[in-house]
């Protein structure tokens, strides 16, 4: 069943130059710096199973706001929303973990008519803060700010000339200490959005 | 020949005055016969009281020329017992198989630290205090208010004009005290007693130089011993710290003596006394004095020791007894005895006490003034007025006391009581040797005017059948004691500590739960547990929760240090009596415990939590 091999690599080598032939055709139409407002939003994960098993997986949004010129991305965005409550030690006290990110990023962007996958690798500057409302830990405030490596994927789609839809799958890396735990609170995000194109 | 010569007078008697008439005169006769020996005992033995000390008498009549500051303006502050001991100078010396060449009771921590009366005549508070403090030493540390002492004695001497052994003991023994020093420093006021002195070994005073071995031995048995001393400065040597008084009666002062040494140089002192040895000696005079508070008495001294009754003053569990029963809140003023009957030794003793509460009676508390003394015990209930020994007797109990004293016998079962009920306490008490085995207390000018006598309540008698009531003939009563109270209350037990780590994934919380289980023994309702706890930087325990009775467990949460702590756990009852604590330190615990978010998240994880020990 399925393709044969001679078949299949005649599909890629037929797919391969109709995207370089794309590129070429958008690449010859983009000439001028794009600027793209976004906004997405979608689920974030924790990496530390402890964190993850209090507060579980969270919502955010990400407004961002991107330069594209000649298919380099230029741009920044904040992550929030991320405010998660949750049970926490063996007295399952009330908690609640806050984690915002301002970034900063730079990718290519391959446009294909009206796709246009990229890839993007980012710095983000992280603040963390979780509050336990018990007495006997109010000495341990956790209220921290650290940065780290992201990775994004994703692809937009302009439906219309100045407006597109955008899907992204990003991974933030990000382990802190403020006492003697290192606790990782990078994770995956799986968002999407829409965005507006000048 | 006798049958004749009674039938012979039977038959003139019937022919002088009739059958009827002789008959009538017969009954009469024999009446007459069977009631006259009592009222020959009446007027042949009547109580008596005993010789009042000379040294108190001369102390009354010379008070205001008494030495009471030494020439460096040190206080002093004895007054001399008002009992005479002279019977007691003749007893056979004791000898103890084995004792020390030294002993130090510094060296024990076995003392609280050194105290100052500053310019009061308060030696005697601080010798007291001195004794009761080092027999609670090391495991109570204690520190007891003098101040509360001097000015609630009830005796008729002010706060700073001195007092002795039988003032602090009846203040003791009513419970009055002791309170602590925190509680009233200087301060007059109703505080209630942190402790019960429920027993004060006197021990007699030494006949010669080295009859010490009493004192020793009390010394080593219990801790410092209260004793006292004539002070003359000119005796004093402050090169060694050493005091040797050959004979200069000049002002009494109460010390307490913490140990020996038989090679104390007979040259250290300031005139060198017959032969080597020396009591070590606790002062009231400040830190700065002497040894650090301490200086070396010879045992040649000719009064350290040798005047009046040593002591030795122990201290229980104030939740023994709750109540105390008791006529003689002045405790022992004088002695009454029998000395004409054929046993002068002996006698009887009663008080009639009306119940105020249904906690049964555990124990019964007198004085004994001799070396040996029998004592038999008897509790009657529902007496017949002015007849102790009538009613239903309820509870007996015989012993030896082989010293004078305050002591308190438990009875062997409680005896139960009714609130409103009246119950005798009986006492048949030989004191071998001494013919004023009754202590009395009541008004005596001078010393104890404030006593008040309760007539119809208190009895003497020489032989437990005649009784005489000792308040209303003669305005004193007996120092008989009656102690009621709930029975023990016992520490908790199995306590544990299980050191917990509860995980706040950006930090851990370092725990130790303290879990415990009430004592099955302990018969009253507890109503809640106390948990103290001292720090790796502290020296005493401070309460550090209160719980319920169902609670058996308690988290102390957000250590530094986890194993660096001890804890206590005590019980309290439905009578707000505490328990003895029961102690741990976490550092013996090897059970650790650290429970992630996953376990304790699910059913699984939580009950093994609850199960952590």
């Amino acid at each position: 069943m399925g393709f044969p091999k001679r078949k299949k690599s005649i599909v890629v080598i037929f797919l391969v130059l109709s995207l370089i032939f794309l590129e070429v055709k958008g690449r010859a139409e983009r000439t001028k710096p794009q600027i793209e407002i976004g906004f997405l939003a979608g689920l974030r994960t924790l990496n530390n199973a402890d964190l993850k098993s209090v507060y579980g997986n969270g919502f955010i949004f990400f407004p961002s706001i991107t330069l594209i010129w000649r298919g380099i991305i230029f741009g920044g965005g904040y992550e929030t929303g991320f405010k998660k409550n949750g049970l926490i030690g063996i007295y399952q006290e009330p908690a609640q973990l806050t984690v915002n990110e301002p970034e900063i990023y730079a990718g290519y962007q391959l446009t294909l008519n009206k796709f246009a996958p990229y890839l993007k690798l980012g710095w983000g500057f992280y603040s963390y803060k979780q509050v336990v409302n018990s007495p006997y830990v109010s000495n341990y405030p956790v209220n921290g700010k650290k940065s780290g490596l992201i990775f994004a994927a994703g692809f937009k789609f302009y439906p219309i000339k100045r407006m597109f839809i955008s899907a992204e799958i990003k991974y933030g890396a990000l382990k802190v200490k403020p006492y003697d735990q290192v606790v990782d609170i990078g994770g995956m995000r799986l968002n999407g959005g829409l965005g507006i194109c000048f | 020949m006798l049958t004749n010569f009674k039938n012979k007078m039977r038959n003139f008697l019937f022919i002088i005055v009739g059958k009827r008439q002789v008959t009538f005169s017969l009954v009469i006769f024999l009446i007459w016969l069977a009631t006259f020996p009592a009222w020959l005992r009446a007027d042949e033995i009547k109580p008596v009281r005993a010789p009042i000390n000379k040294n108190f008498i001369y102390y009354q009549t010379q008070s205001s020329k008494v030495l009471h500051y030494t020439e460096e303006g040190y206080p002093l502050g004895l007054i001399p017992s008002i009992h005479d001991l002279s019977y007691l100078r003749f007893r056979k010396v004791v000898k103890a198989a084995f004792m020390p060449s030294s002993y130090d009771l510094r060296q024990l921590n076995k003392l609280t630290p050194i105290r100052n009366q500053g310019s009061c005549g308060s030696c005697w508070a601080f010798a007291t205090y001195g004794s009761l403090e080092s027999f609670l030493m090391p495991v109570q540390p204690r520190d007891f208010s003098e101040e509360h002492l001097i000015d609630n004695h009830g005796f008729d001497f002010g706060p700073c004009d001195g007092g002795d052994l039988d003032m602090a003991t009846a203040y003791l023994a009513r419970w009055a005290g002791p309170v602590d020093e925190q509680d009233d420093p200087y301060l007059h006021g109703q505080i209630q007693s942190v402790k019960h002195v429920q027993e004060v070994i006197m021990i007699p005073p030494r006949t010669e130089a080295n009859d010490n071995d009493l004192i020793k031995q009390a010394v080593m048995n219990y801790g410092a011993v209260y004793a006292t001393m004539y002070w003359d400065s000119s005796c004093y040597n402050p090169t060694y710290k050493s005091y040797y008084n050959s004979g200069n009666p000049v002002g009494g002062h109460a010390v307490a003596i913490v140990g020996w040494d038989d090679n104390f140089d007979a040259s250290k002192f300031r005139t060198a006394p017959p032969g080597n040895g020396a009591f070590i000696v606790r002062n009231s005079w400040g830190a700065s004095w002497g040894e650090k508070g301490y200086f070396y008495v010879s045992y040649y001294d000719a009064y350290l020791g040798r005047e009046e009754f040593n002591g030795i003053i122990k201290a229980e569990y104030s939740g023994n007894y709750l109540i105390n029963y008791q006529y003689d809140p002045l405790g022992w003023v004088t002695s009454f005895g029998y000395p004409g009957s054929n046993t002068p030794d002996t006698a009887w003793m009663a008080n009639i006490f009306q119940a105020t509460s249904n906690l049964p009676l555990r124990a019964v508390s007198f004085y004994t003034a001799s070396t040996l003394n029998n004592y038999v015990i008897y509790i009657y209930k529902d007496p017949a007025s002015g007849q102790p020994c009538s009613g239903n007797l309820s509870a007996t109990k015989s012993g030896i006391i082989t010293s004078p004293g305050y002591f308190t016998i438990v009875l062997d079962n409680p005896v139960t009581l009714t609130p409103g009920e009246y119950f005798s306490v009986v006492l048949k008490l030989q004191t071998v040797g001494y013919n004023y085995p009754i202590p009395a207390e009541g008004a005596v000018s001078g010393y104890s005017s404030q006593a008040v006598s309760n007539p119809g309540m208190s009895f003497i008698s020489s032989d437990g059948n005649n009784w005489t009531d000792l308040a209303s003939n003669y305005g004193y009563d007996v120092c008989l004691k009656a102690f009621a109270g709930p029975g023990p209350l016992y520490p908790p037990i199995n306590l544990q500590v299980t050191r917990i780590v509860n995980n706040f994934i950006f930090f851990h919380e370092n725990i130790n739960r303290i879990s415990w289980a009430s004592n099955p023994s302990n018969s009253t309702r507890i109503i809640n547990h106390k948990i103290y706890r001292k720090g790796p930087n502290e020296t005493a325990y401070s309460l550090l929760a209160s719980v319920d009775a169902s609670q058996y467990s308690y988290d102390d949460r957000a250590l530094k240090n986890a194993n660096s702590y001890s804890y206590q756990v005590t019980e309290v009852d439905e009578y707000w009596r505490e328990s003895d604590p029961v102690t741990i330190s976490a550092s013996t615990v090897i059970n650790d415990k650290e429970f992630k978010p996953k376990d304790y998240r699910n059913k699984i994880g939580i009950k093994n939590f609850s199960n952590a020990n």
